[in-house]
């Protein structure tokens, strides 16, 4: 069960509206886009269809345009993840600069362009995001986001709560896009062995009152097929393609009793539904069979019948040294071509390597994209509490460019970035290419790790070692050898010794005569 | 001094010219077995490949050349630029590859042979017949070395480095003066603590005019190799790429030498101190070492070997082949080393026991970082009581000498008595 949540501001001229917060980190940093999202759970294309649109990873991620003319963005960048982390409550330090990179092809081509995008694969969400992203919201105490509960929230399969900004600032329109987004994928309560669900049931509350400054506020119910009934009814239906929706205004319902929107099934058995199994999809993993190397590899399916271009980017961090010229990519056995590659190579504690390129998908057939992989050892300081559970990497991104009607196809949900869902309604607005992103899963990578009680043991063996070495080497080369001869000893030793010594001088002396 | 070395003329057997031949044949063939069979499994052993040496970098650096990005970008490659040109032609073709390291190796162990009968005939008075009988003995041990045999299939660059080192010690007992310091600058741009070597060319070669024909020689080098590989370059970033990068020792990898262990566990305090301190741990025994051994710059060369193996930043197992080899050249300092069985026993247990160790470690989890580094410290102390003793046999020798000019009896091997002060003998 796919719940959606949109939360979006437009505004041509500086509002209220757009939290403080936000405009000023705009302001200050110079920022065109800004895109940050965290994410639990990991989205299953190969069995719930392609990510709903604006794809987040696991974990989290952030993406920044800077403008055009901007200067000392790496420092901006610095600042703006620690100002990020610290407005969101999450534990995203460790981004700069392991996990940091500037992606050149990615996100758009053009060398004006200035991107910063950061990754971390194992984030862990908590309530502590929730309230601050709440806390951007004009409405607190009303309108949908009552909906989001803790409790329900983080005992989902897949949770993913994200902010995109973006603004464009030109001499005479200065105009803003503010959306929160929020995806969540619950298991059906399956105890009275029906798929009957509600708002109470799984979102723990139901909707009292609508925000009341918003414009719109809808809730809109996918019923393709219609083995359902819902209830409170509405007659407002809408079809895109060749899907149905139900749209309830949320205004009309609330009013003196609270809206909770209620779906009873018409069979007691269980039925799969329909599901829109994905033509792509991606799947990221180890081939390794030790702690010191071996190959990361990504396999992308492609069931449609047309060759797809695809762009494959996947930022690893500098501990794990790609050999970039193991790179290889495999379709159905034949090696094909990689075009248009960009590769950022890694500094050691500085930078992540970012591996870019262009690829061709063939129709029908299943790709595999490998390179080879060392782990490099890290000081005793650096490695995380609990190293032996392994460091995450973030996976890799493919991003494809669908037409219309594949994306139709494939689409779970309906709406994206750029025109939200009511407004695709409104004006029936069509793109003629759309761009779907597929993240992989990501590693989780055992790192050889030393003995963290040694400190101290392991100081005292190798001074030992240089100092049994240098003990001789000192004396041997400042002090010369001498022989100890009889008259040396009557001189210089002990009494007993110098009495001994003296005696067999003087046998000798008497034995020579 | 003469006289000791050839009054053991009685062990003598010199090995006939097929016999030779057959050496180094098998020395060929064992080396195309290991490349065959066992260099998958020794390209991911550390004792052989570490950051700087490892042919996979070289064949990731030519990569890059070929794609159009600066190698030196990143941090896996920290050779000079012009070496990427000269493998490029290498990393592709795995048969020439195999059969340039296998006839570097075959030159290496016949120059070193040639170099231990030079040494033996014209510094120590040998026999020729001696001579040869030890300098085959330096042929089959740098030849059937598994160490070098191991280095040679990884295409380890050490390899190559030796046969530089084997040409360079020819030259040096040659009287080949720019050659020879030419050639250690070379040497010196592969691995630069190979440039400590710089105190033998001053020994072997006394006098005023000589001496500062190598300095010149020296810091010419040095610029013309700095300009060859900035103009290859473009920019000046190799330089910390490479000599840098053995300074500061960031890759902290395991190999065979002291430092990697340390380096993890130390406080970030402490770092900078101890790194400083390492490092001049390499240059404060030159001045002391070439003092005292003035009178034999070979030998000197030999511990300056040792101490390379032992304290630099990133050895393997190639870098202790050649002094390994070169130990029996030196017949006379035998017989005074004390710790014989020791280090014997330490080498061999080092090398049954190190790839062991690291398995254990890294493949299948159930032993940790010290059981490697364990016998990491074992490599080190033996070679720590090699350098110990062949010093102390040196001199041990020189005191005989003294006393026998001076014509005190009773300093021979009945009393082993000698003592070390600092009065004037």
């Amino acid at each position: 069960m796919l719940y959606q949540f949109r939360f979006l501001i437009t505004t041509t001229h500086e509002s209220d509206h757009i939290p403080y917060i936000i405009r000023d980190i705009f302001e200050r940093y110079e920022l065109q886009e800004l895109h940050f999202a965290i994410t639990q759970g990991f989205w299953h294309t190969s069995l719930w269809g392609l990510p709903p649109e604006d794809e987040t990873p696991t974990g989290s991620y952030f993406l920044v345009l800077f403008k055009a003319d901007s200067t000392k963005i790496d420092e901006k960048w610095n600042f703006l993840v620690n100002l990020l982390n610290g407005i969101f409550c999450t534990s995203i330090l460790q981004m700069t600069p392991v996990l940091s990179s500037a992606p050149a092809i990615t996100f758009g081509n053009g060398s004006s362009l200035n991107w910063r995008y950061g990754a971390l694969g194992g984030e862990p969400v908590c309530t502590e995001n929730l309230k601050s992203w709440k806390q951007l919201l004009p409405c607190k105490r009303s309108g949908l986001s009552t909906l989001l509960n803790p409790k329900e929230l983080y005992g989902a399969n897949y949770h993913s709560m994200s902010i995109r900004v973006s603004r464009s600032l030109d001499k005479h329109t200065d105009d803003w896009r503010f959306e929160l987004a929020s995806n969540l994928v619950k298991d059906l309560n399956l105890r009275t062995r029906l798929m009957d669900w509600s708002f109470s049931r799984d979102l723990g509350s139901s909707l009292i009152a609508t925000c009341p400054i918003s414009n719109s506020s809808q809730v809109i119910v996918e019923t393709t097929g219609k083995e359902f009934t819902l209830e409170p009814q509405s007659n407002n239906t809408f079809k895109w393609k060749h899907r149905e929706f139900t749209v309830y205004n949320t205004n009309e319902y609330t009013g003196k009793q609270s809206f909770n929107l209620r779906a009873n099934y018409l069979a007691s058995k269980l039925e799969l539904g329909h599901y829109f199994p994905s033509l792509f999809s991606l799947h990221t993993y180890l081939q390794s069979v030790d702690q010191q190397g071996g190959k990361i590899a990504t396999r992308i399916h492609n069931l449609d019948e047309t060759p797809r271009n695809a762009l494959f980017t996947h930022m690893i961090p500098w501990y794990l040294r790609i050999y970039l010229h193991t790179l290889a990519f495999v379709c159905n056995g034949a090696r094909q071509e990689i075009l248009n590659q960009r590769f950022s190579l890694a500094i050691d504690r500085q930078k992540p390597i970012l591996i870019e390129f262009e690829i061709i998908l063939p129709p029908n057939s299943i790709c595999e994209i490998t390179y080879d992989y060392e782990t490099a050892f890290l000081r005793l300081t650096e490695y995380p509490p609990d190293s032996n559970s392994g460091l995450f990497v973030p996976g890799p991104m493919l991003k494809l460019y669908l037409d219309e009607d594949t994306y139709a196809k494939n689409a779970t949900v309906f709406g994206s970035f750029r025109l939200s869902t009511s407004e695709r309604m409104q004006k029936n607005v069509t793109t003629s290419e759309r761009v779907v992103t597929l993240h992989g899963e990501p590693l989780l990578i055992l790192l050889p790790v030393p003995d963290f009680s040694m400190p101290f043991n392991v100081i005292c063996f190798v001074c030992t070692a240089i100092a049994l070495f240098y003990g001789p080497a000192h004396a041997l080369t400042t002090k010369i050898m001498t022989p100890i001869t009889d008259e040396s000893l009557a001189t210089e030793s002990g009494l007993i010794r110098r009495l001994i010594a003296s005696i067999r001088l003087k046998l000798k002396a008497n034995l020579l005569g | 001094m003469s006289n000791k070395v050839s009054d053991k003329t009685n062990l003598v057997v010199a090995f006939s010219l097929p016999v030779k031949i057959g050496v180094f044949g098998l020395a060929g063939i064992l080396r195309l077995f290991s490349a065959f069979y066992l260099a998958p499994f020794l390209f991911n052993s550390r004792e052989f490949v570490t950051p700087w040496n490892s042919f996979k970098r070289i064949q990731e650096a030519v990569y890059l050349l070929s794609v159009g990005i600066d190698a030196h970008e990143g941090d896996l490659f920290h050779l000079m630029p012009m070496y990427i040109y000269i493998f490029r032609i290498l990393t592709h073709e795995f048969w020439l590859c195999f059969i340039v390291y296998t006839l570097c190796d075959l030159i290496t162990g016949y120059c070193l042979k040639r170099f231990a009968f030079n040494y033996l005939v014209s510094i120590q008075g040998a026999h020729s017949n001696y001579a040869e009988h030890f300098s085959d003995i330096v042929a089959v041990l740098y030849l059937f070395n598994p160490m070098t045999i191991g280095s040679c299939s990884v295409f380890s660059l050490s390899s190559i480095a030796n046969f530089l080192l084997a040409i360079f010690a020819n030259l040096v007992i040659r009287k080949h003066v720019c050659l020879s310091t030419i050639l250690l600058i070379f040497i010196s741009s592969i691995y630069p603590y190979y440039f400590i070597l710089l105190a033998v060319l001053f020994l072997a070669f006394p006098s005023v005019i000589q001496r500062t024909t190598v300095v010149i020689v020296t810091l010419f080098t040095i610029l013309a190799l700095f300009f060859i590989n900035q103009s290859l370059n473009s920019t000046s970033s190799f330089f910390q790429n490479t000599f840098g990068f053995f300074m500061a020792v960031p890759d902290l990898t395991p190999n065979v030498g002291a430092f990697w262990y340390f380096f993890v566990q130390i406080f970030d305090h402490y770092r900078e101190f101890f790194r400083w301190i390492f490092q001049l741990n390499m240059l404060i025994y030159i001045v002391p070492l070439s003092v005292t051994l003035r009178k034999d710059p070979y030998v000197t060369m030999l511990l300056l070997l040792i101490q390379i193996s032992m304290f630099s930043s990133y050895p393997s197992y190639a870098e202790a082949v050649v002094y390994l080899a070169l130990i029996p050249a030196f017949s006379h300092l035998h017989q005074h080393i004390r710790h014989k069985l020791i280090i014997f026993g330490c080498f061999c247990a080092t090398l049954v026991l190190t790839p062991i160790m690291w398995r254990l470690w890294v493949v299948t989890g159930s032993g940790n970082a010290n059981f490697y580094f364990a016998i990491n410290f074992v490599y080190t102390i033996a070679q720590v009581f090699l350098m110990s003793d062949l010093m102390h046999s040196y001199l041990r020798n020189q005191l005989v000498e003294k006393c026998r000019e001076k014509g005190i009896a009773d300093i021979n091997e009945k009393t082993k008595k000698f003592s070390l002060e600092f009065r004037p003998f």
